[in-house]
């Protein structure tokens, strides 16, 4: 055993985040700790990683009774921790990343040949392939990833916490990433995974528990269980299947004609035309980065086209402000909560009023009511289970999961006849993501259009009655509900064709 | 040609106190401690300097009282701003008007007298002449009359450049500025490093202020500082904190310093000379941005 949790609890206020947990990891072991936002999962690695403190409970590293007062102390007895959020200096290079604090010294001078030397054999002794003399800047994420990892294994961890590694990769680099997971256990480190991808936890785990509300509520060797008893354990209520009823189409009410984007000489969409009718889901599938971004920021106005038309019910609206978009009858979750979505400074009655601070009964004659919009905030946050202290509180104090409810609950809450939902679930746990859902399908029986864009082809499959399928910009096939399978659309979203089959 | 040799000497002697104050806002711009309080804590410094000297006639002391009382109001400086999360322009501006009155009022008590003290008998720092430059006619106008500080502060910006970019503790420094938090989780004390560095720093403004009031001769004038410390913010922004990089555009700011004082007498108003050094300030912060846009356009292409 490597190290011991015995008894902790934690509480915020009055939120019990950590109720009398206990767990243990043993020796070249991968362990996962799966669970919905909020669970408490997060909670306890930071406080294993010192940085939050018990109220209660011990924890014992190589059978000592350990106190943690800072990451410092964590790092002494060999724990080291993957953050979710990287904490790299961008505009320094691999290796002066890996050895920060750490330097390697030639009196008081940097030795920077052997710095690179070290680092260099570090990476090929555990097979993770970087270049000590890239700036991290120039680095993609997968790379960035990887430098924490190195930062970690330079300071000698033999424990190592991976918060939630996959939720800012492409599906190549969770590839790689799992693999290096792999190799790290085979090297004899010890692995927690803390995670809500429950394919991953499949994939590489040895043993996982499950979190919810604070407890662990169940512990299973990962070849005693299937994702279905996982998914199962950490909402505490079956899934919901989705059953649809077949769609009655109405009025065309989003069509763009021959849609064009060029950026920087590159054509980015090239003639995209596609309606999406009254009382139906169309979903757009395509591998991330083909165009799906610049296709929905084209259409709700927050990039102005290049060539094509966008109309929203009859009215032309190509390359109009957002305000004249929106004003059209159109409603965008989008697809980075925190740049497009809602202003993370901001409070959550503020956040809840944006598009309506000139709408009675929040403000009239340019004075906003702030008892009006107080009520208006409690109703969303309420009606949509958003788990918030208060409405005065600041939107980036929230979990990504309440955070997207938030922004789900005020986009829907408009009503507009067309909605555009850009990875509505994205990073979210399963009960949120089942609220959405239904939301979005509640929509849709009254009568809304709904353009989806996810890169969870599931999410896609399960909810649109027609899918568009997208590969470098262009729109290369239509299907609707139940005319197809998971092989052709795949095969289509990496830039075949069923002809040639 | 006497006369050139002369413009460079006044050039090279209004390069050196805003090298100065640039190296110390290099550092603090590195360790991201936006300080502004860099014109009040010169004139303080340049006030003690001569105050110092004043009464007690002794150089070496003045410059230990005034690097000492530089450190005093950048450590005032940092505190307010790392420690107690001060917004760094008021602390700044808060600590300058302070300087202005504060200097000002003891003029008045100590030497009875709002604009300039000027005792004839009171010498200023020991010029330094070059051994074989000053036989050399025109190089002995160029280098004549320079302190040692002079020379020192082109030797403190190349030291700067070495502490920076090749020690480990600049290593240190340069990184925590580009992310606080990275270095925090990684259990370095950032807020007594940012303290620290620019504190330290300070000390250099101590020296500038040493050349204001006891460069040429030992006097002191209301305002000596003369917007030196807010043209050395300048200078360390058109070169992004570098040290070297802060020896050229301080030499640009020193020069039309020195240009627009060798013009006076001339027909053009007096008003318009003293902008030159202003204006040029925007025009190379414009040219430059300008210049950095077209290249990162170029890159992204």
């Amino acid at each position: 055993m490597v190290f011991e949790m015995k008894h902790i609890t934690k509480t915020y206020d009055t939120v019990v985040a950590n109720d009398d947990v206990s767990l243990h990891l043993n020796q070249g072991e991968i362990l996962s700790i799966v669970g919905e936002n909020g669970a408490g999962k997060s909670t306890i690695m930071k406080i294993l990683y010192g940085l939050e403190k018990p109220d209660s409970g011990e924890i014992f590293v190589g059978g000592k009774l350990q106190r943690f007062h800072n990451p410092s102390d964590a790092m002494a007895v060999g724990i080291g921790m993957v953050q979710q959020h990287f904490m790299l200096f961008e505009q320094m290079t691999v290796a002066e990343n890996i050895v920060f604090k750490n330097e390697l010294k030639k009196g008081p001078f940097m030795d920077m040949e052997r710095t690179v030397e070290t680092v260099r054999q570090l990476s090929e002794r555990y097979g993770l392939k970087i270049d000590p003399a890239a700036r991290i800047a120039d680095c993609p994420v997968g790379l960035r990833q990887r430098v924490e990892i190195l930062k970690i294994l330079y300071q000698n961890a033999n424990i190592i916490i991976f918060d939630e590694p996959s939720a800012v990769l492409t599906p190549l680099e969770v590839e790689a990433l799992l693999e290096t997971i792999r190799g790290l256990a085979k090297a004899g480190k010890s692995i927690v995974l803390i995670t809500h991808k429950l394919q991953e936890v499949m994939a590489v785990s040895d043993r996982v528990y499950v979190m919810r509300q604070g407890r662990v509520v169940a512990e299973r060797m990962a070849a005693d269980t299937n994702m279905e008893e996982l998914a199962m354990l950490m909402v505490g209520h079956p899934l919901a299947s989705y059953e649809i009823d077949p769609p009655k189409p109405g009025a065309t009410l989003l069509e763009t004609k021959g849609l064009s984007l060029v950026e920087n000489g590159r054509q980015v969409l090239s003639g995209i035309s596609l309606r999406v009718n009254a009382g139906e889901i169309v979903g757009i599938a395509g591998v991330s980065g083909n165009g799906q971004s610049e296709l929905i920021r084209c259409i709700t106005g927050l990039e102005k086209s290049t060539g094509g038309q966008v109309l929203v019910g009859e009215k032309d609206v190509t390359n109009r402000s957002v305000r004249e978009i929106r004003d059209a009858g159109l409603a965008h979750i989008s697809e980075d909560r925190y740049v497009w979505g809602s202003a993370p400074e901001g409070t959550l009655e503020e956040n809840t009023l944006m598009a309506r601070q000139d709408e009675m009964p929040f403000s009239s004659r340019g004075v906003i009511h702030p008892r009006a919009i107080r009520e208006y905030a409690q109703r969303l946050i309420q009606g949509f289970n958003v788990k918030a202290s208060s409405p005065a509180q600041k939107m980036r104090e929230l979990s990504g999961g309440n955070a997207q409810k938030l922004i789900v609950a005020r986009e829907m809450s408009l009503d507009t006849p067309v909605l555009i939902c850009c990875e509505p679930t994205r990073g979210i746990d399963i009960g949120a993501m089942e609220a959405i859902h239904s939301r979005m399908l509640q929509r849709r029986e009254a009568g809304a259009a709904i353009l989806l864009v996810s890169s969870e082809l599931t999410e896609i499959m399960s909810l649109s009655d027609r899918i568009y399928v997208i590969f470098e910009g262009k729109i290369v096939g239509e299907f609707q509900r139940g005319s197809m399978d998971d092989k052709h659309l795949g095969l289509l979203m990496v830039g075949g064709s069923i002809e040639h089959e | 040609m006497t006369y050139l040799a002369q413009v460079i000497n006044s050039t090279i002697r209004e390069i050196t106190p805003i090298l100065l104050v640039a190296l110390c806002a290099g550092v603090c711009s590195k360790v991201q401690v936006f300080n502004i309080a860099l014109e009040g804590t010169l004139l303080m410094s340049a006030f003690f300097a001569f105050l110092t000297h004043y009464f007690l006639r002794n150089i070496f002391l003045s410059v230990a009282v005034a690097m000492a009382v530089a450190m005093c109001m950048t450590l005032i400086m940092s505190t307010f701003i790392v420690k107690l999360k001060g917004q760094p322009m008021i602390v700044g501006m808060a600590l300058n008007t302070f300087a202005r009155g504060f200097t000002t009022f003891l003029l008045s008590v100590i030497f009875h007298t709002k604009g300039a003290v000027n005792p004839s008998d009171l010498k200023g720092l020991t010029k330094f002449d070059l051994p074989v430059i000053k036989d050399i006619p025109f190089l002995s106008t160029v280098f004549g009359s320079l302190t040692v500080i002079d020379y020192l502060a082109f030797a403190l910006a190349i030291a700067m450049f070495i502490i920076m970019y090749r020690t480990v503790i600049g290593f240190r420094l340069r990184a925590l500025g580009i992310n606080k938090s990275a270095a925090g989780s990684l259990g370095i004390n950032v807020p007594r490093y940012q303290i620290l560095a620019t504190t330290l720093s300070g000390s250099m403004i101590g020296l500038a202020g040493c050349l204001l009031s006891l460069g040429r001769n030992a006097m002191f004038i209301q305002d000596i500082s003369g917007a030196r410390g807010y043209v050395a913010l300048a200078a360390n922004n058109l070169c992004k904190g570098h040290p070297l990089g802060a020896m050229i555009s301080s030499a640009l700011f020193g020069f039309t310093t020195a240009l627009a004082r060798s013009l006076q007498g001339t027909a053009i108003r007096q008003q318009l000379l003293q902008c030159i050094p202003y204006i040029a300030t925007i025009a190379a912060m414009a040219f430059y941005n300008a210049y950095a846009r077209a290249k990162a356009k170029r890159r992204s292409l």
